[in-house]
């Protein structure tokens, strides 16, 4: 089985900076992996999961290759790969019905109409938990909560099916006991609809529990990576296992069990 | 420093400032330039422009010399517009600061003088004032601050609010300043900036308010203006329309001159990254 | 909808106590005027006797003292009595009531020949912020924004009125024409379209500047980012989603220019010599015609909250978060 997505020697700088973001990565992706990049502030993990979506401002330098060996062509937003982000006070159009904006990418890549991009986002809204699914698509994103709105957005992100999931800092400005929700709402997603899942992390301890495989990164580049259990618990760099001292409390439960829900 | 670093960075800001210099510059030298009262007979009325070297843009229906009138009239206008434009973000900025920093009562009573200028259209109040009392120079800029300082006053206002809680303020308080004290040293340098970057609009605007009284005959009659000028023109639009277009011109140059510069201000005045 | 109803009973009620400011300060400002309508009633007839300066003065009340005379017009115009105009010989009202709709029809056309047009240039400058056509628009909108309105009046009578006698120089309407239905609106509508565009052009530049802005402002935001990501496509992008909460703003500042437009009224039909209620305010200064000018300030300050409760329930309709803190949700 081919490979998703490949990464060859990817460099980043943004415009009218001179340092750059991301220096030289190289890493692939495996379908049907769960995939956690961690790092500190400033370690480029956002800008790398933003340069895979083609998402930097304009007048961005990129050297390097990103490839998608799985589809033999560059990679579709929303029907190739769905993107969810950090602030669920954002994330959604205040002025536009839940409805619409769940539906719109099944509408634009599935060839549907706007009232059978409606029975989809229904749909959507029943996988993700959101209560009164019906009343919802006429509701407006103000009237949810954060999580909630978390759930809409990643409804809205898998909207037209897409092989991969890219989580940036998705649970990150949540309440604690929220983010183990959301959690656990992308692993079963994932699992379900057999998606890959590729999630930037500063979360050491979820990535620990989410992931098959976790990659670290430091000032720009990808300092290790590695199979999760190995990497916690015998990581191969001194800056690894700097990070894991300073963050990870290894006797403490896990918050979200593997396989569950 | 790197505010004026800033400043120079903008292209607008430097355009601005230039065209500003040089409406400046004619406008002191204009008694230099042009000695005597420009309203006085200089000519045989209507002499086209460019025919007598003495009287380069010729001369009005009245035979006065148009290049002086335009001249002076750049004094008026620059005087207007900025004077107009201190005595409304004084005023402005005195009530607002006042309201933010007072709160309750006050605050509502002064924003409900604020709203009842606000919305009687600024050009009617103007006129009104103008018509009351004789038109003269300083009739005229305080006619214009008047339609003019609620803006600051909303701004300023709104800085005080959010100033108010701040930690510096808090910590003046504790050393036991007294609030007025707290108010003039701390909070209002700070609430100033986005201010005076209003104030560039209000210029723009307090000179097209003043060319436009001017063109209606409210203006002060005893010096020459823009809008007089252009007013004058009207009576012989149909022979020779330059006699109104000139006048235009040069407030347009005005306009955009103080508009640009109060860009290159906002610029200067703002931290944040410009990001695509 | 309720929560709309709410907002404009509100802003009725808190609109009360303004209107009020206004009348007592506009009646103490002309107060401060030296003579009085019947002073320039008498100079226009060729000067009178004291007796008749009496007569007058008693006729119509302005021998009393201030106060009570402010009393008598805050009641009076509780029934919508604005007085009586000594320079016209008629009833404030009845002057004011003749003249609105006139200037409705060229403020009206000139609000929308501006909101169209100046919203749908700035959708076009913001789609591609920092493009060519973006700095064009930019240029042209602050070129456009430094223009006299009355001086652009002038040029455009003198183009189109003088030179090419494409439109008439002057009025509202072909005078005794006899003209009915849609001859004369269009009739009308030639007369207006001069007026029209000198009026209209300084704030088409100003809405397409804010809702330029405005878009800036909106691409920054995450859930366009998030709209991106999903592979919209780019017309649904920026109409949808970014011009679409850009539109906020541009009403707003809709609302915020009702009352300058009526201002640049009096000059525009001033050049124009179109018979309205702006032109009418030039001419009670002309007479000397305090209580008619303070009828004019007062209407104007009734139009504008008029046309601000309008625009709030057009914000309200535009805006699902407006009213969302009465709700239970």
């Amino acid at each position: 089985m081919s490979e998703l997505l490949r990464l060859t020697n990817l460099s980043l700088t943004y415009p009218r900076q001179t340092a750059p973001a991301l220096v030289d990565i190289t890493l692939s992706l495996v379908p049907g992996e769960k995939l956690a990049i961690i790092g500190e502030s400033g370690s480029g993990k956002s800008t790398l999961a933003r340069a895979i979506a083609d998402l930097q401002p304009s007048g961005t330098q990129v050297s390097g290759e990103i490839s998608w060996p799985a589809f033999g062509r560059p990679a579709q937003p929303g029907v190739d790969y769905g993107m969810v982000f950090q602030d669920p006070g954002s994330n959604l159009n205040p002025v536009l019905r839940i409805g619409e904006q769940v539906g719109e990418a099944a509408q634009r890549h599935l060839g549907l109409t706007w009232r059978q991009a409606e029975d989809v986002a229904l749909d959507l809204l029943k996988k993700v938990q959101i209560p009164q699914p019906e009343a919802a698509l006429r509701a407006y994103p103000h009237q949810f909560s954060g999580g909630q709105r978390q759930r809409i957005a990643i409804a809205a992100a898998i909207a037209a099916n897409p092989r991969l999931l890219i989580a940036d800092e998705a649970t990150s400005a949540l309440d604690t006991l929220v983010q183990a929700e959301i959690a656990r709402l992308i692993q079963s997603l994932v699992t379900s609809e057999k998606m890959t899942l590729l999630f930037i992390t500063h979360d050491i301890a979820l990535a620990s529990q989410l992931a098959d495989r976790i990659a670290v990164m430091h000032q720009g580049k990808l300092v290790e990576i590695g199979p999760a259990q190995t990497l916690i618990t015998a990581p191969a760099s001194a800056y690894t296992r700097h990070l894991l001292d300073t963050y990870i409390d290894l006797d403490a439960a896990p918050r979200i069990a593997l396989g569950a829900s | 420093m790197s505010a004026l670093i800033r400043f120079a960075r903008s292209p607008e800001g430097l355009a601005g400032l230039v065209i500003l210099a040089v409406l400046a510059i004619v406008a002191a030298l204009a008694p230099l330039l042009f000695p005597g009262d420009p309203l006085r007979i200089a000519g045989t009325p209507m002499i086209a422009p460019f025919t007598d070297p003495s009287l380069p843009l010729g001369t009005d229906r009245l035979g006065r010399n148009v290049l002086a009138g335009l001249v002076h009239g750049a004094r008026a206008s620059l005087i207007v517009g900025i004077a107009a434009a201190i005595v409304a973000v004084l005023i402005g900025s005195i009530v607002g600061t006042l309201a933010g920093f007072a709160g309750g009562l006050i605050d509502e009573a002064l924003m409900r003088v604020v709203d009842a200028f606000q919305i009687v259209p600024g050009f009617l109040l103007a006129l009104a004032f103008v018509s009351v009392l004789q038109p003269s120079l300083p009739i005229v800029i305080l006619a214009i601050a008047l339609g003019a300082w609620t803006g600051p006053a909303r701004l300023a206002r709104a800085e005080v609010l959010s100033i108010r809680e701040r930690d510096y303020v808090a910590s003046a308080r504790i050393i036991g300043m007294h609030p007025l004290e707290i108010a003039l040293r701390e909070v209002l340098p700070n609430a100033l900036p986005p201010v005076l970057a209003l104030s560039a609009v209000i210029v723009a605007g307090a000179v097209l308010t003043e060319a436009a009284l001017s063109f209606l005959g409210l203006g002060d009659p005893n010096i020459v203006t823009w809008g007089s000028m252009i007013a004058e023109g009207r009576a012989v639009l149909r022979s020779a329309p330059y006699l109104s277009i000139v006048p235009g011109i040069a407030l347009i140059a005005t306009v955009i001159g103080t508009y640009l510069f109060g860009e290159g201000l906002s610029a200067m005045l703002s931290r944040r990254e410009q990001q695509s | 909808m309720n929560s709309a109803l709410r907002l404009i009973g509100r802003r009725a009620i808190s609109s009360i106590p303004v209107l009020l400011i206004v009348v007592i300060g506009t009646f103490f400002l002309l107060e401060l005027a030296p003579g009085d309508a019947v002073d320039a009633y008498l100079v226009s007839i060729g000067g009178g006797d004291a007796a008749l300066t009496e007569q007058l003065r008693a006729q119509y009340g302005l021998d009393q003292s201030p106060l009570s005379r402010l009393w008598l017009y805050v009641t009076a115009l509780l029934r919508f009595d604005l007085g009586w105009s000594v320079g016209f010989n008629r009833p404030i009202s009845e002057l004011i009531l003749e003249r609105l709709p006139n200037t409705f029809y060229l403020m009206g056309s000139a609000t929308a020949l501006s909101f169209v047009l100046g919203t749908a240039l700035g959708i076009v400058s913001g789609a591609r912020i920092g493009s060519l056509r973006d700095r064009l628009l930019s240029i042209g909108s602050l070129a456009l924004y430094a223009i006299p309105s009355f001086w652009l009046g002038l040029v455009l009578s003198v183009v189109f009125a003088v030179q090419l006698r494409w439109f008439p120089t002057s009025g509202i309407e072909t005078i005794a024409s006899g003209k009915e239905g849609f001859d004369r609106v269009l009739d009308i509508a030639r007369h207006l379209v001069l007026p029209v565009s000198a009026l209209s052009m300084i704030y088409l530049a100003l809405f397409l500047r804010v809702m330029r802005a405005g878009m800036a402002e909106i691409w920054r935001q995450d859930f366009v980012r998030a709209a991106r990501a999903k592979g919209i496509t780019r017309p649904r992008l920026v109409l949808r989603h970014v011009a679409r909460n850009a539109l906020l703003p541009v009403v707003t500042m809709l609302g915020l220019q009702a009352a300058s437009m009526l201002g640049g009224s009096v000059v525009i039909e001033s050049v124009f010599a179109i018979p309205g209620f702006g032109r009418l305010a030039q001419e009670a200064v002309g007479l000397r015609d305090a209580p008619l000018l303070m009828g004019i300030i007062v209407v104007s300050a009734v139009l504008v909250i008029l046309v601000n409760m309008i625009i709030d329930l057009i914000y309200a309709f535009l805006d699902p978060r407006v009213g969302a803190s009465e709700r239970n949700t």
